[in-house]
């Protein structure tokens, strides 16, 4: 059980803890050694952090902040299309000719080919590294939505997973998640384990042994193992 | 208070010249802030007995830590008093800990942050880099001061990861 500081360690190395918040999460550090270690362990990153100076920081932030994809990707896909329509354009143009002199060259040959649709179809890029993400249903009352997407490797099933818990006015503190992988064997396996409170979000890759096919069910449950989500592999 | 004595003094011994140079960048190098931190420090420090063991680890990482959430304090105080113009440079982080005690330059930082999740990132940039209290950082992003506080948590620990993946850290 984690116990209500759990979460103050950080703001207190970063100086962001009020006196008297502070004070009492040092009360509280005589008595629990887990906070104790906690903080020794991220004591270190201040003065690391310190290294970049306050207006670098800022300028990192907005910069990875206009990079980021959820901004970039209107544009690309806008830019996609017109790629798609510039590309498609070009192509009507080379396939008339080649048509014309296939044509052309036909009526000697007597074999000349028409192009059919699928010749202007121009693929999308697709990468392996990202498939497509799957929504978990919910089997519990539950307000955190996840989705999922697998990938088949040689050393068995990479699953990512996006899961989201909503800003509630009446919840504040953070839960403890897990995902599961199930396999046709029954065999459970633990793919992963994190806290989220409300308002946040989690991304995580963990890889389980068992292959695709061998893969039943992937299960997130809440701290006392109840299934809250859950998805059928097909 | 023999024992006092003695704890004051191996600390002192141990940490004193470190602690002082650290607390002259907190206060800018003005000598007589710089005193007035160093001994309130190992005030807090004597009164903390805890977590002056190293079995609970670094002693001058706490000693650190407690030197600049006072001199934090102090410029809120100072701030404050001036309403929302900030005439003050809030206290300068600490320098290196033994521990890593070798050039971190500027952009592996800058590396580092860049690889963290947008809202550790900004979370960060408010209540490291700013100076903001969880309640101030909890008002300017919108988000419960709950939140606030988890991310830092979070922030910090996915720093960590990545600075140990890029062995800055162990």
């Amino acid at each position: 059980m984690r116990c209500e500081h759990a979460f103050d360690d950080g703001a207190y190395v970063l100086g962001a803890l009020s006196p008297s918040e502070r004070a009492s999460f040092e009360r509280h550090l005589a008595e629990c050694a887990t906070c104790r270690e906690a903080v020794a362990n991220i004591a270190v990153l201040p003065g690391l952090l310190g290294r970049l100076s306050s207006a670098d920081a800022a300028a990192v932030a907005s910069a990875t902040a206009e990079f980021a994809i959820e901004q970039r990707l209107p544009k690309l896909v806008a830019a996609v299309g017109r790629a798609r329509r510039k590309d498609r354009a070009r192509l009507v143009v080379s396939v008339l000719v080649t048509a014309a002199v296939a044509l052309f060259a036909g009526v000697t040959a007597g074999m000349a080919r028409i192009p059919t649709d699928s010749a202007f179809h121009v693929p999308l890029p697709h990468s392996p590294s990202s498939p497509a993400m799957v929504p978990m249903v919910s089997v519990a009352k539950t307000y955190a939505t996840a989705e999922l997407a697998f990938e088949d490797t040689l050393a068995g099933t990479v699953i990512t997973m996006h899961c989201a818990y909503p800003m509630l006015s009446e919840f504040h503190r953070p839960y403890l998640f897990r995902l599961f992988a199930i396999g046709s064997d029954g065999q459970t396996e633990q793919v992963s384990s994190w806290m989220a409170a409300p308002g946040e979000e989690v991304w995580l890759t963990g890889t389980v042994r068992l292959n695709m096919h061998d893969l039943m069910r992937v299960e997130l449950r809440a701290k006392d193992n109840s299934v809250l989500l859950a998805y059928n592999v097909p | 208070m023999d024992d006092d004595a003695e704890l004051l003094r191996a600390l002192h011994a141990e940490h004193g010249e470190a602690l002082f140079s650290h607390a002259l960048r907190l206060t800018h190098g003005d000598r007589q802030q710089a005193e007035d931190l160093f001994q309130e420090t190992l005030v807090r420090a004597w009164r903390q007995p805890h977590l002056m063991s190293p079995q609970h680890g670094p002693v001058r990482a706490w000693l650190f830590t407690i030197a600049r959430n006072l001199a934090i304090d102090a410029w809120r105080k100072r701030t404050a008093r001036v309403g929302e113009v900030i005439t003050d440079e809030l206290p300068e982080p600490p320098p290196q800990f033994d521990e890593t005690d070798r050039a971190v330059e500027a952009w592996t930082i800058a590396e580092a942050l860049s690889r963290l999740s947008p809202v550790h990132r900004e979370v960060l940039v408010e209540c490291f880099y700013k100076g903001r209290s969880i309640a101030e950082a909890a008002a300017r992003l919108g988000v419960p001061p709950g939140t606030v506080k988890s991310r830092t948590h979070y922030a910090l620990q996915s720093l960590r990861l990545v600075l140990a993946e890029m062995g800055v850290v162990r």
